[in-house]
């Protein structure tokens, strides 16, 4: 597991968001067992408390489950999972960035599809 | 539940006061921060803690007994500090063995571990360690004398990067076996920032800061944009200090923001604990008023 | 409490102390006079019997018991380290003291009356056997007493050495040194003073050797009263603990 953290974000967050990133990536199988809160703890010097409640946003998101006396394991259908939120979320992530850097950029609307085009024949 | 309470302690020597009425409240299997810069009190406020030096007024207890001339109350304590109340000329081995004797239990399986890690020879004089290898020493009886509040004042003095990394380890390892109290006090924050769970802040012999890490970062913001644009924005704001970059500013708050409407030009995001840290305790111009 | 563990503590450190003394003690009435005979060459007049006669075991047992009571910040340090309160390192300290005064007390009569007595035709060896030995006919109640006695003073002595020890400690370094420094020029002053105003002006005070002889339990024939100077003893054993238990429970860490 690569883990790195930033210092202003709250990192029971970016516990969350690390586990969710290595589902997405592949670096997490479905169905297969993650580090436990005390090896993330002691691996990367954070509060067991915090890393559980990283977890617990994992859990709630339904993306890992505890099986009682064996760990937290990744769920099935948690990448779909992932991959549907990310969707939802695209549009606020990315295009209204987008599209405001391109109006900064004097980059007309039919230029910036023209430039998306380009992206995908890369 | 064993809690550790500090009530309305002061202490100060002729007519400098050293420590100002604190009051503090130490739970049960958490890990906590006290931060402060040299000078500020910590040590003396640890040594009036544990029992070593007489507090000017007010009180510590643990479990509502007051740990004053109390055996019982003072064994369950460890306090790590930089001066040395061991024997110079007694061998590493030999303090182990009384220290054992008199807090009734050593955890050797732990102390074997980590005497190999750091690869400390117990047959050498206390008074002939180095300052790193005196650091060790004393964090190895910390984590291994059964006691339910580990306290420890800059506990990595002297210590390589190597050598710290692998103390944080040994500690947050030992903490998941055995949860106890810990109270880490140090100015080194950024090494332990995400180890505590809740932080406090010394300040001249004062607290100016006791809350969970997590409620304290999430009152951090910094303001950043034009600068006219982030000083209309952050008026009425409990502004703790800045940077200026050309005509860029960034204003750091700490507080709650109300319903205000952030310009799009403007933007906000968090800082982390030591900046926090360093506009607190170098009591800039902006803010008497720090929120609790 | 934990006074039964820091008893253990205090013994088993301060234990070996004890025989380091003797062993000194040998080489400063045995084989130091020895030599010195030696390499001046009066082999032929150095007497054995005449050196043990003259050394005296039980005031180096007291010189250590003593020695050994007044260091008591050292001990303290580690205590406090190890969440020891100041009450039952003082329990402790008192019990660890009259333990060593037990043993250090039986060896020294076992051998007065034993071995140098035997070799020296009775010349008396220590306070008792000067002054009190003929009170009682019985030499069994003579031991006995004499036993009592000379472990009283040894507590006497310790318990001096606990608060001068104490009473330092609350001083800092610099403190303890000027105190050590002045405090024996100024009782020197003192007492040259009063010896004298006793010359000079016939000042008799009489109040002060009446006042000893009681507590010696003189006596203008034959041999004092024992009972005396072991009650005066215990009275004043008892102030001494009182102001030791005080000086302990005032003791601090020092800031250096």
């Amino acid at each position: 597991m690569q883990f790195e953290f930033n210092s202003s974000e709250p990192i029971y967050r970016q516990v969350a968001e690390q586990i969710e990133d290595a589902i997405a990536s592949g670096g997490f199988e479905e169905g297969a067992q993650i580090p436990s809160t005390t090896e993330i703890s002691k691996e990367f010097h954070i509060n067991p408390a915090t890393v559980l409640k990283g977890m617990n946003i994992a859990v709630s998101k339904q993306l890992i489950e505890k099986r009682r006396g064996l760990g937290m394991f990744v769920k099935q259908g948690s990448r779909q999972r992932i991959v549907e939120a990310k969707r939802d979320g695209f549009f606020d992530a990315f295009i209204v960035n987008l599209v405001r850097e391109a109006r900064n950029l004097n980059i007309s609307e039919e230029e910036l599809l023209d430039l998306v085009k380009r992206g995908y024949s890369q | 539940m064993s809690m550790l309470e500090v009530n309305h302690v002061s202490k100060s020597y002729g007519s400098k006061s050293v420590i100002a009425d604190v009051n503090l409240a130490f739970e049960e299997n958490k890990i906590y921060g006290l931060l402060g810069r040299n000078g500020a009190g910590k040590s003396t406020l640890l040594n009036i803690i544990t029992d070593r030096i007489f507090p000017s007024s007010g009180e510590v207890k643990i479990d509502s007994e007051n740990v004053a001339d109390n055996d019982s109350k003072l064994g369950l304590m460890y306090l790590m500090s930089e001066v040395d109340l061991y024997p110079n000329g007694a061998k590493l081995s030999q303090i182990v063995k009384d220290s054992e004797l008199i807090y009734g239990g050593f955890n050797h399986k732990l102390a074997d571990k980590m005497i190999a890690e750091f690869k400390i020879d117990m047959g050498q004089k206390f008074g002939k360690l180095s300052t790193g290898y005196n650091s060790i020493f004393k964090l190895i009886l910390a984590l291994c004398l059964p006691v339910k509040f580990v306290i420890l004042d800059e506990p990595v003095l002297g210590l390589d990067a190597n050598h710290r990394e692998l103390f944080y380890t040994e500690l947050l390892d030992s903490y998941a076996d055995n949860p106890r109290t810990f109270i880490l006090s140090t100015h080194l924050i950024e090494e332990v920032a995400n180890i505590i769970s809740d932080v406090i802040i010394l300040d001249q012999g004062r607290i100016i800061l006791n809350q969970p890490v997590e409620d304290v970062l999430a009152k951090t913001h910094s303001v950043v944009g034009q600068k006219n644009e982030v000083e209309e924005y952050t008026k009425g704001l409990n502004v703790v200090g800045h940077d200026d970059m050309g005509n860029i500013r960034a204003n750091y708050v700490y507080g709650d923001l109300d319903d205000r409407r952030l310009p799009d030009t403007v933007q906000l995001s968090n800082f982390d604990l030591q900046k926090l840290f360093v506009f607190l305790t170098n009591q800039y111009e902006g803010s008497k008023r720090h929120e609790n | 409490m934990k006074t039964k563990q820091v008893i253990k503590y205090l013994f088993k450190k301060q234990l070996p102390l004890i025989g380091v003394v003797y062993l000194t003690l040998i080489a400063l009435i045995i084989i130091l006079p020895f030599l010195l005979s030696v390499i001046s060459g009066t082999l032929s007049s150095f007497s054995i019997v005449d050196q043990l006669r003259g050394g005296s075991v039980s005031a180096v047992f007291g010189f250590y018991i003593f020695v050994i009571s007044t260091l008591s910040y050292e001990n303290f340090k580690f205590l406090i380290q190890n969440g020891v309160s100041r009450s039952t390192f003082f329990e402790a300290q008192l019990s660890v003291n009259g333990l060593l005064i037990l043993i250090g007390n039986t060896f020294n009569l076992l051998y007065g009356y034993l071995f140098l007595s035997p070799i020296t035709d009775n010349a008396p060896f220590n306070l008792f056997t000067r002054v009190y030995d003929t009170y009682f006919s019985n030499p069994f109640v003579n031991g006995v007493l004499n036993f009592v006695m000379s472990a009283l003073m040894l507590v006497v002595g310790s318990l001096l050495g606990m608060v001068i020890g104490n009473f330092l400690t609350l001083f800092s370094k610099v403190a303890q040194r000027l105190i050590l420094i002045i405090a024996p020029i100024t009782g020197g002053v003192v007492l040259l003073f009063i010896f004298k105003a006793m010359i000079d002006y016939r000042f008799r005070m009489s109040w002060v050797v009446n006042f000893a002889k009681l507590v010696l339990g003189y006596q203008s024939s034959g041999a004092y009263n024992p009972f005396a100077l072991i009650i005066s003893l215990i009275i004043f054993g008892a102030i001494l603990i009182a102001i030791t238990r005080l000086l302990f429970a005032r003791k601090q860490l020092k800031r250096d």
